[in-house]
Protein backbone atom coordinates (compact mmCIF):
# COMPACT_ATOMS: atom_id res chain seq x y z
CA UNK A 1 0.00 0.00 0.00
CA UNK A 2 1.72 3.51 -1.07
CA UNK A 3 1.88 5.70 1.83
CA UNK A 4 -0.80 8.47 0.31
CA UNK A 5 -3.13 5.42 0.12
CA UNK A 6 -2.46 5.03 3.78
CA UNK A 7 -2.75 8.27 4.95
CA UNK A 8 -6.02 8.80 3.53
CA UNK A 9 -7.29 5.64 4.72
CA UNK A 10 -6.32 7.06 8.29
CA UNK A 11 -7.98 10.46 7.75
CA UNK A 12 -11.04 8.77 6.36
CA UNK A 13 -11.08 6.27 9.57
CA UNK A 14 -11.03 9.90 11.71
CA UNK A 15 -13.89 11.19 9.36
CA UNK A 16 -16.19 8.15 10.02
CA UNK A 17 -15.25 8.03 13.99
CA UNK A 18 -16.53 11.66 14.09
CA UNK A 19 -19.39 10.90 12.15
CA UNK A 20 -20.62 8.29 13.69
CA UNK A 21 -19.87 8.99 17.28
CA UNK A 22 -22.37 10.33 19.54
CA UNK A 23 -20.63 13.40 20.60
CA UNK A 24 -20.48 15.05 17.23
CA UNK A 25 -22.95 17.35 17.95
CA UNK A 26 -20.87 18.50 21.22
CA UNK A 27 -17.67 18.50 18.96
CA UNK A 28 -19.60 21.11 16.69
CA UNK A 29 -20.57 23.32 19.47
CA UNK A 30 -17.27 23.86 20.95
CA UNK A 31 -16.02 24.71 17.72
CA UNK A 32 -18.79 27.09 17.12
CA UNK A 33 -18.27 28.54 20.54
CA UNK A 34 -14.78 28.84 19.64
CA UNK A 35 -15.32 30.70 16.18
CA UNK A 36 -17.96 32.92 18.07
CA UNK A 37 -14.78 34.12 20.58
CA UNK A 38 -12.74 34.57 17.82
CA UNK A 39 -14.93 37.35 16.06
CA UNK A 40 -15.68 38.66 19.67
CA UNK A 41 -11.75 39.07 20.35
CA UNK A 42 -11.67 41.34 16.81
CA UNK A 43 -13.92 43.85 18.45
CA UNK A 44 -13.08 43.97 22.07
CA UNK A 45 -10.30 46.93 23.06
CA UNK A 46 -9.67 46.06 26.71
CA UNK A 47 -6.26 44.01 26.70
CA UNK A 48 -7.30 41.99 29.83
CA UNK A 49 -10.70 40.66 28.00
CA UNK A 50 -8.63 40.13 24.74
CA UNK A 51 -6.33 37.88 26.68
CA UNK A 52 -9.12 35.67 28.00
CA UNK A 53 -10.98 35.95 24.70
CA UNK A 54 -8.34 34.32 22.92
CA UNK A 55 -6.94 31.96 25.56
CA UNK A 56 -10.66 30.27 25.80
CA UNK A 57 -11.10 30.36 22.71
CA UNK A 58 -7.80 28.34 22.03
CA UNK A 59 -8.75 26.01 25.04
CA UNK A 60 -12.05 25.17 23.37
CA UNK A 61 -10.25 24.37 20.40
CA UNK A 62 -8.10 21.87 22.05
CA UNK A 63 -10.72 20.49 24.07
CA UNK A 64 -12.74 20.11 20.62
CA UNK A 65 -9.82 18.09 19.38
CA UNK A 66 -9.22 16.10 22.49
CA UNK A 67 -12.81 14.90 22.30
CA UNK A 68 -12.45 13.57 18.91
CA UNK A 69 -9.41 11.89 19.83
CA UNK A 70 -11.32 9.88 22.17
CA UNK A 71 -14.21 8.47 20.23
CA UNK A 72 -11.63 7.25 17.34
CA UNK A 73 -11.02 3.30 17.13
CA UNK A 74 -8.95 3.60 13.98
CA UNK A 75 -6.13 1.34 13.94
CA UNK A 76 -3.20 3.55 13.23
CA UNK A 77 -3.45 6.44 14.51
CA UNK A 78 -0.31 8.47 13.47
CA UNK A 79 -1.14 12.03 12.75
CA UNK A 80 -2.72 11.64 16.72
CA UNK A 81 0.43 9.82 17.99
CA UNK A 82 2.67 12.63 16.34
CA UNK A 83 0.30 15.77 18.02
CA UNK A 84 0.63 14.10 21.27
CA UNK A 85 4.52 13.68 21.04
CA UNK A 86 4.74 17.74 19.77
CA UNK A 87 2.08 18.69 23.00
CA UNK A 88 4.60 16.49 25.26
CA UNK A 89 7.78 17.81 23.60
CA UNK A 90 6.76 21.87 23.60
CA UNK A 91 5.26 21.65 27.08
CA UNK A 92 8.48 19.96 28.39
CA UNK A 93 10.62 22.93 26.43
CA UNK A 94 8.10 25.59 28.34
CA UNK A 95 8.67 24.37 31.50
CA UNK A 96 12.28 23.53 31.19
CA UNK A 97 13.50 26.65 29.10
CA UNK A 98 12.94 29.55 31.78
CA UNK A 99 14.51 28.07 34.31
CA UNK A 100 18.22 27.91 32.41
CA UNK A 101 17.18 30.98 29.96
CA UNK A 102 18.18 33.45 32.51
CA UNK A 103 21.12 31.65 33.45
CA UNK A 104 22.65 31.28 30.12
CA UNK A 105 21.78 35.19 29.23
CA UNK A 106 23.93 36.09 32.60
CA UNK A 107 27.00 34.31 31.02
CA UNK A 108 26.27 35.15 27.22
CA UNK A 109 25.72 39.13 28.16
CA UNK A 110 28.53 38.78 30.26
CA UNK A 111 25.67 40.26 32.95
CA UNK A 112 26.39 41.66 36.59
CA UNK A 113 24.44 41.91 39.29
CA UNK A 114 23.22 45.98 39.32
CA UNK A 115 23.88 45.92 43.07
CA UNK A 116 27.55 46.73 42.30
CA UNK A 117 26.34 49.95 39.95
CA UNK A 118 23.12 51.04 41.47
CA UNK A 119 22.25 49.70 44.71
CA UNK A 120 18.63 51.22 44.76
CA UNK A 121 17.23 49.50 41.64
CA UNK A 122 17.46 46.03 42.92
CA UNK A 123 15.57 46.85 46.06
CA UNK A 124 12.87 48.78 43.84
CA UNK A 125 12.00 45.53 42.43
CA UNK A 126 12.39 43.28 45.56
CA UNK A 127 9.62 45.95 46.70
CA UNK A 128 7.55 44.70 43.60
CA UNK A 129 8.33 41.01 43.20
CA UNK A 130 10.31 38.96 45.62
CA UNK A 131 13.42 37.11 44.71
CA UNK A 132 14.06 38.83 41.36
CA UNK A 133 17.50 39.71 40.53
CA UNK A 134 18.54 42.94 38.58
CA UNK A 135 21.49 42.79 36.09
CA UNK A 136 23.58 45.11 33.97
CA UNK A 137 25.39 44.20 30.47
CA UNK A 138 28.57 45.75 28.62
CA UNK A 139 26.59 47.99 25.64
CA UNK A 140 25.71 51.22 24.97
CA UNK A 141 22.72 50.55 23.23
CA UNK A 142 19.47 51.10 25.41
CA UNK A 143 18.01 47.77 26.08
CA UNK A 144 15.92 46.30 28.64
CA UNK A 145 13.88 42.70 29.08
CA UNK A 146 12.96 40.19 31.65
CA UNK A 147 14.05 36.67 31.25
CA UNK A 148 13.07 33.63 34.05
CA UNK A 149 13.36 35.63 36.94
CA UNK A 150 16.06 38.07 36.13
CA UNK A 151 15.95 41.68 34.55
CA UNK A 152 18.37 42.51 32.25
CA UNK A 153 19.56 46.46 31.38
CA UNK A 154 22.47 47.38 29.11
CA UNK A 155 24.68 50.61 30.31
CA UNK A 156 23.07 52.09 27.48
CA UNK A 157 19.99 52.54 29.61
CA UNK A 158 21.08 53.06 32.34
CA UNK A 159 22.96 56.02 30.81
CA UNK A 160 19.78 57.43 28.86
CA UNK A 161 17.17 57.32 31.40
CA UNK A 162 16.60 59.46 34.68
CA UNK A 163 15.66 57.80 37.93
CA UNK A 164 11.84 58.34 37.39
CA UNK A 165 12.08 56.75 33.97
CA UNK A 166 14.06 53.65 35.13
CA UNK A 167 11.44 53.09 37.60
CA UNK A 168 9.20 53.37 34.64
CA UNK A 169 10.72 50.67 33.11
CA UNK A 170 11.80 48.50 36.27
CA UNK A 171 8.46 48.54 37.12
CA UNK A 172 7.22 47.54 33.63
CA UNK A 173 9.98 44.68 33.33
CA UNK A 174 8.61 43.34 37.17
CA UNK A 175 5.05 42.58 35.87
CA UNK A 176 6.33 40.31 33.02
CA UNK A 177 8.34 38.37 35.73
CA UNK A 178 5.06 38.23 38.04
CA UNK A 179 3.03 37.35 34.80
CA UNK A 180 6.00 34.87 33.95
CA UNK A 181 3.70 31.21 34.55
CA UNK A 182 0.45 33.05 32.91
CA UNK A 183 2.52 33.93 29.87
CA UNK A 184 4.32 30.71 29.62
CA UNK A 185 0.42 29.18 29.43
CA UNK A 186 -0.36 31.28 26.91
CA UNK A 187 2.49 30.46 24.75
CA UNK A 188 2.28 26.62 25.34
CA UNK A 189 -1.85 27.24 23.94
CA UNK A 190 -0.21 29.07 20.71
CA UNK A 191 1.60 26.22 19.59
CA UNK A 192 -1.36 23.69 20.80
CA UNK A 193 -2.93 25.30 18.17
CA UNK A 194 -0.49 26.29 15.82
CA UNK A 195 -1.16 30.34 15.94
CA UNK A 196 2.14 32.56 16.49
CA UNK A 197 3.18 32.53 20.49
CA UNK A 198 3.45 36.55 19.83
CA UNK A 199 0.10 36.74 19.33
CA UNK A 200 -0.76 38.26 22.73
CA UNK A 201 2.31 40.62 22.72
CA UNK A 202 0.49 43.63 22.63
CA UNK A 203 -1.73 43.44 25.39
CA UNK A 204 0.84 41.76 27.07
CA UNK A 205 3.05 45.47 26.57
CA UNK A 206 0.18 47.38 27.38
CA UNK A 207 -0.70 45.53 30.49
CA UNK A 208 2.87 45.42 31.95
CA UNK A 209 2.72 49.98 30.67
CA UNK A 210 -0.27 50.04 32.39
CA UNK A 211 1.22 48.20 35.59
CA UNK A 212 4.12 50.61 35.57
CA UNK A 213 2.38 53.53 34.85
CA UNK A 214 -0.12 52.59 38.29
CA UNK A 215 3.56 52.50 39.99
CA UNK A 216 5.83 55.70 38.51
CA UNK A 217 2.74 57.69 36.93
CA UNK A 218 2.05 57.93 33.51
CA UNK A 219 4.85 61.03 32.53
CA UNK A 220 7.54 59.10 33.60
CA UNK A 221 6.83 56.11 31.61
CA UNK A 222 5.62 58.56 28.61
CA UNK A 223 9.25 60.36 28.90
CA UNK A 224 10.53 56.91 29.35
CA UNK A 225 8.57 55.33 25.96
CA UNK A 226 9.99 58.72 24.20
CA UNK A 227 13.79 58.48 25.21
CA UNK A 228 13.70 54.56 23.99
CA UNK A 229 11.44 54.89 20.52
CA UNK A 230 11.91 58.01 19.66
CA UNK A 231 11.11 56.75 15.91
CA UNK A 232 7.80 55.18 16.60
CA UNK A 233 5.24 55.89 19.94
CA UNK A 234 2.82 53.52 18.44
CA UNK A 235 4.43 50.41 18.62
CA UNK A 236 5.24 48.83 21.79
CA UNK A 237 8.22 46.91 22.83
CA UNK A 238 9.33 44.41 25.40
CA UNK B 1 35.97 48.65 11.00
CA UNK B 2 39.40 48.00 9.21
CA UNK B 3 39.11 44.87 7.03
CA UNK B 4 40.97 44.30 4.33
CA UNK B 5 37.94 43.84 2.33
CA UNK B 6 36.08 46.47 3.21
CA UNK B 7 39.02 49.47 2.72
CA UNK B 8 37.97 52.06 0.09
CA UNK B 9 40.81 53.50 -1.94
CA UNK B 10 38.67 56.51 -3.21
CA UNK B 11 36.91 57.25 0.21
CA UNK B 12 38.30 60.66 2.16
CA UNK B 13 40.94 60.08 5.45
CA UNK B 14 40.25 57.10 7.36
CA UNK B 15 36.76 56.64 5.48
CA UNK B 16 38.93 54.75 3.59
CA UNK B 17 39.38 52.39 6.59
CA UNK B 18 36.97 52.96 8.72
CA UNK B 19 32.81 53.77 7.84
CA UNK B 20 32.07 57.48 7.94
CA UNK B 21 30.48 57.14 11.82
CA UNK B 22 33.45 54.83 13.09
CA UNK B 23 35.98 57.11 11.75
CA UNK B 24 34.27 60.85 12.75
CA UNK B 25 33.93 59.15 16.37
CA UNK B 26 37.82 58.25 16.02
CA UNK B 27 38.91 61.64 15.01
CA UNK B 28 36.72 63.19 18.05
CA UNK B 29 38.03 60.47 20.50
CA UNK B 30 41.96 61.15 18.85
CA UNK B 31 41.18 65.20 19.19
CA UNK B 32 39.60 65.60 22.26
CA UNK B 33 40.44 62.59 24.51
CA UNK B 34 38.57 61.04 26.91
CA UNK B 35 34.57 61.48 26.49
CA UNK B 36 31.07 60.32 27.96
CA UNK B 37 28.47 58.77 25.45
CA UNK B 38 26.64 62.32 25.30
CA UNK B 39 30.08 64.34 24.58
CA UNK B 40 30.78 62.03 21.91
CA UNK B 41 26.89 62.78 20.15
CA UNK B 42 27.55 66.24 20.80
CA UNK B 43 30.70 66.79 19.01
CA UNK B 44 29.63 64.56 16.28
CA UNK B 45 26.03 65.72 16.26
CA UNK B 46 25.10 61.65 15.42
CA UNK B 47 22.40 60.72 17.08
CA UNK B 48 22.48 58.32 20.20
CA UNK B 49 20.83 55.51 18.23
CA UNK B 50 23.70 55.54 15.34
CA UNK B 51 26.54 56.03 18.14
CA UNK B 52 25.54 53.10 19.95
CA UNK B 53 25.68 50.25 18.34
CA UNK B 54 29.15 51.70 16.58
CA UNK B 55 30.34 52.68 19.45
CA UNK B 56 30.01 48.97 20.72
CA UNK B 57 31.62 47.63 17.35
CA UNK B 58 34.64 49.85 18.04
CA UNK B 59 34.92 48.19 21.76
CA UNK B 60 34.57 44.72 20.40
CA UNK B 61 37.38 45.31 17.56
CA UNK B 62 39.20 47.05 20.24
CA UNK B 63 40.29 50.38 18.70
CA UNK B 64 38.38 52.16 21.51
CA UNK B 65 38.08 51.19 25.35
CA UNK B 66 35.41 52.17 28.55
CA UNK B 67 34.80 52.30 31.96
CA UNK B 68 31.38 52.31 33.03
CA UNK B 69 31.40 55.25 36.10
CA UNK B 70 28.65 56.14 38.62
CA UNK B 71 29.53 59.74 39.41
CA UNK B 72 26.60 60.93 41.67
CA UNK B 73 24.28 58.51 40.80
CA UNK B 74 24.37 58.98 37.24
CA UNK B 75 25.99 56.00 35.56
CA UNK B 76 28.03 56.61 32.68
CA UNK B 77 30.36 55.54 29.70
CA UNK B 78 33.52 57.10 29.37
CA UNK B 79 35.45 56.33 26.21
CA UNK B 80 38.98 56.37 25.30
CA UNK B 81 41.10 55.24 22.07
CA UNK B 82 43.15 52.39 22.91
CA UNK B 83 45.82 53.41 19.91
CA UNK B 84 47.15 56.87 18.37
CA UNK B 85 45.97 57.98 14.75
CA UNK B 86 50.01 56.96 14.01
CA UNK B 87 49.64 53.25 15.77
CA UNK B 88 46.22 52.73 13.50
CA UNK B 89 48.14 54.12 10.64
CA UNK B 90 51.01 51.63 11.36
CA UNK B 91 48.68 48.73 11.77
CA UNK B 92 46.80 49.74 8.69
CA UNK B 93 49.90 50.24 6.60
CA UNK B 94 50.86 46.63 7.47
CA UNK B 95 47.83 44.74 6.76
CA UNK B 96 47.39 45.85 3.06
CA UNK B 97 51.29 45.74 2.57
CA UNK B 98 50.66 42.20 4.29
CA UNK B 99 48.37 41.35 1.86
CA UNK B 100 50.51 43.24 -0.95
CA UNK B 101 53.50 40.82 -0.77
CA UNK B 102 51.17 37.68 -0.37
CA UNK B 103 49.93 38.33 -3.54
CA UNK B 104 52.94 39.41 -5.62
CA UNK B 105 55.87 38.64 -3.28
CA UNK B 106 59.32 40.50 -4.59
CA UNK B 107 57.70 42.81 -7.17
CA UNK B 108 55.49 44.27 -4.22
CA UNK B 109 58.60 44.80 -2.45
CA UNK B 110 60.16 46.23 -4.86
CA UNK B 111 58.42 48.48 -5.89
CA UNK B 112 57.94 49.76 -2.10
CA UNK B 113 61.83 50.67 -2.08
CA UNK B 114 60.87 53.43 -5.18
CA UNK B 115 58.47 54.96 -1.79
CA UNK B 116 61.70 55.77 0.01
CA UNK B 117 63.06 58.31 -2.11
CA UNK B 118 59.70 59.54 -3.01
CA UNK B 119 59.01 60.65 1.00
ZN1 LIG C 1 7.52 44.44 27.97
Amino acid sequence: MSAIQHISDEVGCYINCIQSSSLTWVILMLIALAIFLFIAYLFVSNPDHRITIFASGQVLIISAVWLSFTTMTCNSMFFIDIYLIYTLLTLGIMIFLPRVFDRYLIRHLNAAPITELIGWTQQFVNNLVKGTRVFYFDSAIPKAFAAGRSIFLSVGLLEMLNDDELRAVLAHESWHIMHNKKTHWLKQLSLMTFTTTGIMKPELEQMADRYAASITGRGALDSARLKLFPEDQSTLNP
Amino acid sequence: MVKIDRINLSNEGYTKFFSPIESQIMETLWDMGDMTTSQITENTNIPLSSVAGTLDRLVKAGYVDRDVQNVKGRVRYMYMPTSSRGDVACDITNRVLDSLVDCFGELAVENFSKYKSKI
